[in-house]
């Protein structure tokens, strides 16, 4: 039982890890607003900062503030006066003259103290300037010197401009897609075999694994909707990668409409899997063709942030691959129960007709 | 290879026998291009792009849908005493591949008629919509075989095959916006042109390896 079973377990346990460090481990410090967010060239610019999961007051001994432009120049705060642990005030003398020739350009905000390390939030400033000299800007501003930042070490997941706490759902609806193409791969493969051997178990797994990845699709839908209301301002966009997932579950709901057109389960069986490897093969130029067709919001393209290099830390990997694992195990375990259900109905009407 | 000829001949002679077929898709497309005219009058090229390839689909979708229903119980029997799998369904393909291209080069030819036709790389055009009809037979032609198989044509042919030509939609919809760009100001589209030539092979490799299993009862 258990030799056979453990793989259940396993992925049971991995979810419990995942829910519990996904959801209850914090953010590291972060910056989410600052005002006023604009100021002209010459201005003594006091900016209110707010902070998130920080520490002012405890680092208020070693706390620094800086503006940086493009990478290339890093203007310090004069002065820094902390409210409470969320809420700070710095003040920077802007130079009379910007060191670019564009009208009006944004800094970042950079704060570091010994107990939250180092927080960035770009573009948090737009300065404008009326008359343009770079050459002027280029001697006024300060160029960078890289300040020795504080390096904490926490276990803590990264804060992202705009994402915030929303970074979790990296452990819920990634890893769901993830298994779901895993199911449906599943899928696939007991079509085939199906094909090949003729044997009605494989055609139950087949149309069990389908089952199973449709029901991770709409959970992906889901936990994918909630997160766009939240960071793009609304459920449904029409997002490249959106019209992507509801090609692919229609695809799979005619699969299960074309199942139901059979009586002769022989017959079903048999057309279903053909139709369902047919599709699948097709839906995979849909899944190059697509995101090259139009910009997406979706994190990984465009710019925005998603699994490479830098964009996942290590912190957030400790929780993302067992998170995969996890979810496709607990799909497999799923799919398991629905195809021995099938293969059990199986047997009873076949032992009922033959008496 | 004979009797690649001879199923390829039947289907033409089929569809000449029974005109009301051919004649009412023409009627189809007519009266769509005349909604089109009386509710537009004048058409922009993404508008005239996005209904050229929409009546395209739905041309080609009624057009295929019959191309296996036609045939009634006994007909396949017979034809699967006669030829390979493999054999009939190439001859389908290849003819349902000449009637689309026919069709699409038609909906071309009324659309230049009634609101005029942005199209300025003519060559191109062509070749976009050559493939095209390539990729909407190979993947309609499987389809109507499954659907046939199941008896009720109609909607399930729409259901199962729609979301299959969407990727065929929208590279064909970029290649021919492409083709209606200021001259000189066009992009460079052999991706996309890459994309409709995987379609169409892995849609006919796969039409080819799994219709034995569609045809056998």
């Amino acid at each position: 039982m258990i030799q056979k079973n453990w793989w259940k377990g396993l992925g049971v346990v991995i979810l419990i890890y995942v829910f519990v460090s996904g959801l209850l481990v914090p953010l590291k410090p972060g910056i989410t607003g600052v005002s006023p967010g604009s100021a002209k060239t010459g201005d003594v610019l006091s900016v209110a900062v707010e902070g998130y999961n920080s520490f002012f007051l405890k680092g208020a001994a070693t706390q620094k503030a800086w503006l940086k432009l493009n990478n290339e120049y890093l203007l310090e705060a004069q002065e820094l006066e902390v409210l409470d642990d969320r809420h700070l005030n710095a003040v920077f003398t802007i130079p009379a003259f910007l060191p670019v020739s564009g009208k009006v350009q944004d800094v970042a905000l950079i704060l570091d103290n010994a107990i939250d390390g180092p927080s960035v939030l770009p573009s948090a400033v737009f300065i404008t300037q009326d008359s343009i000299q770079p050459e002027r800007g280029q001697r006024e501003w300060p160029v960078v010197t890289p300040p020795d930042l504080h390096v904490i070490r926490s276990f803590a997941f990264p804060f992202r401009n705009i994402l915030a706490e929303s970074i979790r759902n990296t452990y819920f609806h990634v890893p769901l897609w993830f298994a779901m193409i895993f199911l449906f791969l599943a899928s696939i493969v007991h079509s085939i075999k199906y094909l090949r051997s003729g044997d009605p178990r494989a055609d139950h797994r087949a149309s069990a694994f389908t089952s199973g990845g449709i029901f991770y699709g709409l959970l992906g839908v889901v936990t994918g909707a909630i997160w766009a209301k939240n960071t793009w301002g609304a459920y449904w966009s029409w997002d490249v990668k959106q019209n992507m997932t509801a090609i692919a579950l229609l695809i799979y709901f005619a699969y299960f409409i074309l199942r139901g057109l059979f009586e002769d389960p022989e017959q079903r069986a048999r057309i279903s899997a053909v139709y369902n490897i047919f599709a699948f093969s097709l839906l995979i130029p849909l899944i190059y063709i697509i995101p090259r067709l139009t910009d997406s919001l979706h994190p990984g393209a465009g710019g925005n942030p998603a699994l490479g290099g830098e964009d996942l830390d290590n912190t957030m990997r400790m929780v993302f691959y067992p998170a995969i694992i996890g979810w496709t195990l607990l799909g497999f375990w799923m799919v398991n129960l629905l195809y021995r259900i099938k293969d059990l109905d199986f047997k009873y009407l076949n032992a009922k007709s033959n008496r | 290879m004979k009797a690649f000829w001879v199923l390829l001949k039947k289907e033409w002679v089929l569809e000449w026998r029974r005109g009301y077929a051919f004649g009412g898709i023409l009627l189809y497309l007519f009266s769509t291009v005349f909604i089109i005219y009386a509710t537009f009058r004048t058409v922009d090229i993404l508008t005239w792009t996005a209904l050229f390839w929409i009546i395209a689909v739905f041309v080609s979708v009624s057009a295929i849908g019959k191309s296996f229903v036609q045939e009634g119980e006994g007909r396949y029997l017979y034809l699967y005493t006669l030829a390979d799998p493999q054999i009939v369904l190439a001859a389908k393909l290849l003819y349902n591949f000449a009637l689309l291209f026919g069709l699409n080069l038609l909906i071309w030819g009324i659309f230049s008629f009634a609101v005029g036709s942005p199209v300025q790389l003519k060559g191109q055009f062509l070749l976009v919509l050559l493939l095209g009809s390539f990729a909407l037979s190979a993947i309609l032609t499987f389809i109507s075989a499954i659907a046939a198989k199941a008896g009720k044509s109609g909607t399930l042919m729409a259901v199962l095959s729609f979301p299959l030509l969407i990727p065929v939609l929208l590279t064909g919809l970029r290649i021919t916006q492409n083709t209606a760009a200021i001259q000189g100001m066009s992009l460079d589209t052999s991706g996309d042109f890459l994309i409709m030539f995987a379609i169409i092979l892995l849609s006919m490799g796969m039409g080819f390896i799994l219709f034995p299993q569609v045809w056998k009862d």
